[in-house]
């Protein structure tokens, strides 16, 4: 029951603060009506087992999809295979997004049917694809992803002078809706997959920033889709708010469109991968099993989760920020930031991203403080648009800019894992959760304050989710870095010598070799001990101490260690262990540490054969 | 003293730091922890594909009498003797230093250890095919390690060292019970092809935490 249970767990620890929060403003500041709050505890019982089952899914099935195809692209013989199969992943993905549709039908009715609903889905998915691509050939290439993104934003920056700050609002906004429940997680584990692949030393930064890549498409697309059209103003009111009556009705009326909505935003994944597995996988049929269970749990979960979300938390968001704005102006930019703060980590690209980090750092990243900082940085971004919405002079830029140039004069100096994660949240904290409720608490408290545009503010809230982590994040890495560089002292050197000979014959007994080495020292390592005569190795991702931690605000931070082991000829493991601890200078603190046990001689032969008398002295 | 024997625990996932902590307070000097996954042979979370479930392992360089210290401490205070708890087991790894030679010369390597450590590896995704084929030789339980190989140049378009990723099985069986087990693997597995996969067996000193079925070997966990 252990992967089911640890999944409710970790979605009830991050939705208690919500739900508890809300209830406290219903009984207290806010006046609420009984069927709007039952429907709002549904939505949470909802979204706890969607959220829990759709996670489930994720990793049974999103994650080795994501995984295979990164295989398939990594290991194409040909430029034009690799672009052509990384661009339709990122294409495919996000055509379906049911949010996009939603936002370029807005798009449509508030440009007064100018520009056409259909062509910004296909210019955002377009805009997508290029940026995979792009960001695919980065990783591969191995160049900087720091020039990358400067490069990227740098585009983005000379585009923002001009369009209008309705566009600006507009085109930030694709970038969040674009970044949904389903994207996120499939990009998150097809970067996982070409970082794996790829190996090196870069493993673990490669592993993360393709959705930061990937949600400056939508930017740019909508961007160049304004100045090609010449479109400038948006005009029009939002739709007069109508909370639902009653309280299972709504629910019951959500559901079946939104099951339709899940299924129509997995199927051209799931076509393609399907298609792959026919002509190209062929994955044994356990396997195979195991990612149609996942799809169906997918399925099942996301469509509970936005059922939940759309039903139980949109009137409520809606009510709560009107409530606030009319009698409490003053506490909105502070509850905005509570607010902003916990909702945030009901997303459940931030569950995703989480398990990531702990995957890809072996654990030596605390995944606490990474959320610990992206909701800080999300609770900022809340309380900014409270106070843009409230004084009409702040304009979306005032933040938009500087945060992003200061966030990437900072890559330059961040640990380059922390670059990759933060570039990454801006479109991982930009969910369902907050295009939902915490938009509809905006656009309530817009609605309720004079001055304020609702629609022109709404759409601003989803650029600043978008950037605020992305700043939080990258000062958190630079910090990081700076600690990091005061620990690191050491530096080895390698020396040339003669290898040693090989005694002949057939090995008749083996010695298990281990050697635990700070990240890093792995490839010299499996260097040394080849040229010494060793054979194969397996090689094990972990954290561990050696003595001299770093402390990080109460949080420990064990070095990332690598654990290989070898299965040796009994005759040279001793002078293997030798070379290996001399050429790798283990002598000093920390740097690592050789075990040699004896192998019990019940195996095989290194060459293949069995032992024949394997069993014989044992039993 | 120079480290002669890895402590080696599995327990469920975000546990082992606190247990690393715990450790160093007993005098231990530093570890290692890395990310594995237990099974569950229950067939309804089988069908469901929820049978994972997450684990750590946990790696302690110690001497041998700290090691006993520990066993004791872990029964009195983690109850580790207790099912579902977790397992803890020493193989007698001897840290390599210059001034001592990690194995004696008058190594006996047919005495037998009271317990064995099979260490399978295999290539990616078929550490539960062989879980599978463990169990029906009678293994109790196991845990699956992701690990990768070590790179191996490939002539593809990109200049890439390609990983193969691996899956490593540990599973601790008395020494009775170890032998028909690997050679289940090995027949299984078609280990006696090249590429195919690899069989280690290390001895191990003494462990905690094995469970023991009543009606003998019916499931149980590790």
């Amino acid at each position: 029951m252990s992967l089911l249970r640890e999944k409710f767990s970790e979605v009830s620890r991050s939705l208690v603060p919500v739900v508890a929060l809300v209830l406290l403003l219903c009984f207290t500041l806010v006046k609420v009506e009984t069927d709007i709050l039952l429907r709002f505890i549904i939505g949470s019982v909802l979204l706890l087992v969607g959220l829990a089952i759709f996670l489930l899914g994720v990793d049974l099935a999103m994650n080795p999809i994501g995984e295979r195809m990164a295989t398939e692209i990594a290991t194409a013989n040909a430029a034009y295979k690799v672009a052509i199969l990384s661009f339709l992943l990122g294409f495919l993905v996000t055509v379906a997004e049911p949010d996009l549709l939603i936002l370029g039908n807005q798009v449509e009715a508030a440009s007064g049917h100018t520009v056409n609903a259909t062509l910004i889905v296909y210019m955002v998915s377009i805009g997508v694809g290029v940026m995979i691509a792009l960001g695919t050939f980065r990783l591969l290439r191995g160049r900087s992803y720091p020039v990358f993104m400067a490069l990227t934003y740098g585009v983005i920056f000379v585009l923002a002078f001009l369009v209008s700050e309705e566009f600006l609002a507009v085109a930030f906004d694709a970038s969040g809706a674009t970044t949904g429940a389903l994207t996120t997680p499939f990009v998150l584990a097809l970067t996982m997959g070409l970082s794996r692949i790829k190996g090196g030393k870069t493993t673990e930064e490669d592993s993360f920033g393709m959705v930061g890549v990937m949600s400056a498409g939508p930017i740019l697309a909508v961007m160049l889709l304004s100045i090609i059209t010449g479109q400038e103003h948006i005009q029009g009111e939002a739709a007069a708010f109508m909370p639902a009556k009653g309280i299972i009705g709504p629910v019951l009326d959500t559901l079946p469109p939104v099951f339709v909505e899940s299924l129509v935003a997995l199927l051209p994944l799931s076509a393609l991968f399907f298609l792959m597995n026919f002509s190209k996988f062929k994955m044994a049929k356990r396997e195979l099993g195991r990612i149609i269970k996942g799809l169906i749990y997918t399925l099942i979960g996301l469509a509970l989760f936005l059922t939940g979300v759309y039903s139980g938390f949109m009137d409520m968001g809606q009510i709560i920020g009107r409530s606030i704005a009319e009698n409490y102006n003053w506490l909105l930019p502070i509850l905005g930031f509570v607010m902003g703060m916990i909702v945030v980590l009901v997303e459940p690209a931030v569950h995703v991203l989480g398990q990531q980090i702990q995957d890809a750092t072996g654990g030596r990243i605390p995944v606490k403080l990474i959320r610990i900082t992206l909701s800080l940085g999300v609770g900022l971004a809340i309380s900014g648009s409270m106070l843009r919405i409230m004084i009409p002079e702040v304009k979306l830029w005032f933040f938009l800019l500087p945060g992003f140039a200061t966030a990437i004069l900072l890559s330059f100096f961040s640990d380059p894992v922390f670059v990759g994660i933060a570039y990454d949240a801006g479109g991982v904290a930009s969910g369902p959760m907050t295009a939902t409720f915490v938009l509809a608490f905006a656009q309530g408290a817009a609605a309720m304050t004079p001055g304020a545009n609702v629609l022109v503010d709404g759409f601003g809230v989803i650029a600043m989710v978008a950037m605020t982590p992305v700043l939080s994040l990258m000062i958190l890495g630079a910090v990081f870095q700076r600690k990091t560089l005061k620990l690191q002292k050491e530096q080895h050197r390698l020396r040339e010598e003669a290898p040693i000979t090989v005694p002949a014959g057939q090995a008749e007994a083996f010695d298990c070799m281990m050697a635990i080495l700070n990240r890093g020292l792995s490839q010299e390592a499996l260097a040394i001990a080849r040229a010494a005569g060793a054979g194969g190795a397996t090689i094990i991702h972990g954290r561990g101490s050696g003595g001299h931690d770093m402390t990080f605000f109460n949080f420990e931070m064990l070095k990332e260690k690598e654990v290989i082991i070898w299965l040796l000829d009994a005759r040279i493991s001793d002078t293997i262990a030798a070379h290996l601890h001399e050429k790798l200078d283990l002598d000093g603190e920390g740097g690592g540490k050789i075990f040699l046990v004896p192998a019990l001689a019940m195996g095989l032969l290194a060459s293949g054969q069995a032992l024949p008398e394997e069993d014989a002295s044992l039993t | 003293m120079i480290p002669d024997a890895l402590f080696f625990a599995v327990v469920d996932r975000g546990k082992a730091g606190g247990l690393l902590h715990w450790a160093r307070d007993k005098g231990v000097a530093g570890g290692t922890i890395f990310a594995g996954e237990g099974t569950n042979p229950s067939p309804i979370l089988n069908f469901l594909g929820v049978s994972e479930v997450h684990k750590e392992v946990l790696m302690l360089g110690v001497t041998r009498e700290l090691s006993q210290q520990l066993f004791t401490a872990m029964k009195d205070e983690f109850k580790m003797d207790k099912r579902y708890k977790g397992i803890a087991f020493v193989v007698p790894f001897r840290q390599w230093l210059p001034q001592a030679p990690a194995i004696p010369e008058d190594y006996d390597r047919e005495k037998p250890p009271p317990f064995v450590c099979l260490i399978t590896i295999v290539d990616k995704g078929k550490g539960e095919l062989i879980m599978d084929v463990a169990r029906k030789a009678g293994a109790r339980g196991g845990t699956i390690v992701h690990a990768h190989g070590a790179g191996v140049p490939q002539d593809i378009y990109f200049p890439l060292l390609i990983e193969p990723q691996k899956d490593m099985i540990l599973i601790i069986e008395s020494r009775v019970k170890a032998p028909p087990i690997q050679s289940a693997i090995f027949k299984e597995m078609h280990l006696e092809e090249a590429n195919n996969g690899i069989v280690i067996t290390l001895p191990v000193l003494r462990t905690i935490g094995l469970y023991q079925p009543r009606g003998d070997r019916k499931g149980g966990r590790k």
